[in-house]
């Protein structure tokens, strides 16, 4: 049984998991999160039991204490480790602040954020990483967290993995605002994944709300185009992009509503992160 | 059988288009005002003759260029559960739009 005291926002989170690559995925994302906000708060502790059914389905379950904090969270077999931690980030994040979450990735400049929404290899990690080193306060690039009182975002900084063949598409020039890991990146197997240091230190005291939502798409050598989306096509891609709906129901569609009535949403097709991290400056820099 | 549509569904309007919500199951769709229009008319008073013959009407076309589209919509709103009667709705034969 693994146990590693984990600090989340306001809380204290107590991880206990028999299942080792859940733990690897959950320790990623929170490692770096925010040990200065972490007030002598109760401790929260999460179980991720592995069970299996009469027809040899593999599920896990998870559990939280104090009891009744979680009504239960049953996943269906298979899931990723690294989906088992967004879930709890998720989880987590809605019990310790009424917030909504976005599988994605954030930024801001000033109090002016932008949420990078899609699929995984989209491109919103590599995106965020160009835009981080142009002095873009980097909250995220997995877990995006907004108030629902004010859409405020929660920055949930970890260490960003890359795959190798996106190394490529970054602009050359080093990363001189960010603490890379240089010993990560030659010599290794390539198709071994590029984990990188910690990204980005934004204080749990630095706000910023989104001004728009940004669906990337790469597509090898194509120049930075933008396409404004209209309202239902916005709200679709969104709820596709939330891992709160199923928690919040009506009040989540309202929220996701709320967002799509009052922010450009825009399907950003691009084939160089340094072009496209200035296509979102401009969009953000019309609002 | 007229349909109807299931009273805990819930609706929200945006710019050109209307969200439908299903609680039970947790989805959400996009309608266009036609589809909307269709879905409005499925209050257990309309057969589907009678709801292309309004929409027809509304959108100032013939029942019989829209009564195809109407039988479609009715058959992809009882797939998706949004109706009470778990009867589907009769084919309504179309002829061809030269």
């Amino acid at each position: 049984m693994n146990v590693l005291n984990l600090h989340l926002l306001e809380k204290k989170v107590r991880l206990e998991t028999d299942w080792a690559e859940a733990f690897e995925a959950m320790t990623q994302i929170f490692e770096a999160s925010l040990p200065d906000a972490v007030p002598a708060a109760a401790d929260l502790t999460v179980t991720v039991a592995k069970q299996q059914d009469g027809r040899g389905r593999t599920w896990f379950q998870t559990h939280c204490q104090p009891a009744n904090a979680l009504q239960g969270m049953e996943t269906e077999e298979p899931l990723s480790p690294l989906s088992l931690a967004r879930n709890l980030c998720s989880w987590a994040a809605q019990q310790t602040r009424e917030t909504y979450v976005y599988h994605g990735a954030a930024l801001a400049q000033d109090d002016r954020g932008v949420l990078l929404l899609g699929d995984s290899g989209s491109g919103k990690t590599t995106l965020a990483l160009e835009m981080a080193r142009r002095g873009w306060a980097f909250y995220s690039d997995e877990v995006v967290a907004l108030a629902l009182e004010n859409r405020a975002m929660t920055a949930f900084p970890r260490r960003p993995v890359l795959r190798r063949d996106v190394w490529s598409l970054f602009d050359p020039g080093p990363f001189p605002s960010l603490p890379l890991e240089p010993a990560a990146l030659p010599n290794e197997q390539p198709a071994a994944p590029l984990r990188l240091a910690a990204v980005g230190a934004v204080r749990p005291s630095q706000v910023a709300y989104p001004a728009a939502v940004v669906f990337p798409r790469f597509e090898a050598g194509a120049a930075p185009r933008r396409e404004r989306l209209d309202q239902g096509s916005m709200l679709l891609a969104m709820m596709g992009a939330s891992c709160s709906q199923p928690i919040f129901k009506v009040r989540g569609l309202d929220f996701v509503i709320d967002i799509v009535r009052q922010l450009p949403g825009y399907l950003l097709t691009y084939g160089r992160g340094g072009d496209a991290a200035a296509e979102i400056s401009s969009i953000v820099s019309e609002r | 059988m007229n349909p109807l549509i299931r009273q805990d569904l819930i609706f929200r309007e945006l710019e050109g288009c209307f969200v439908v919500y299903d609680p039970v199951c947790d989805t959400t769709a996009v309608l266009n005002v036609q589809a909307a229009a269709v879905l409005d008319f499925c209050d257990g008073t309309f057969n589907p003759d009678q709801i292309a013959a309004e929409l027809a009407d509304t959108f100032g076309t013939t029942a019989a260029a829209v009564a195809g589209q109407v039988n479609s919509l009715l058959q992809d709103f009882a797939a998706k559960g949004w109706l009470q009667s778990p009867g589907s709705a009769p084919v309504i034969e179309v002829e061809p739009i030269s």
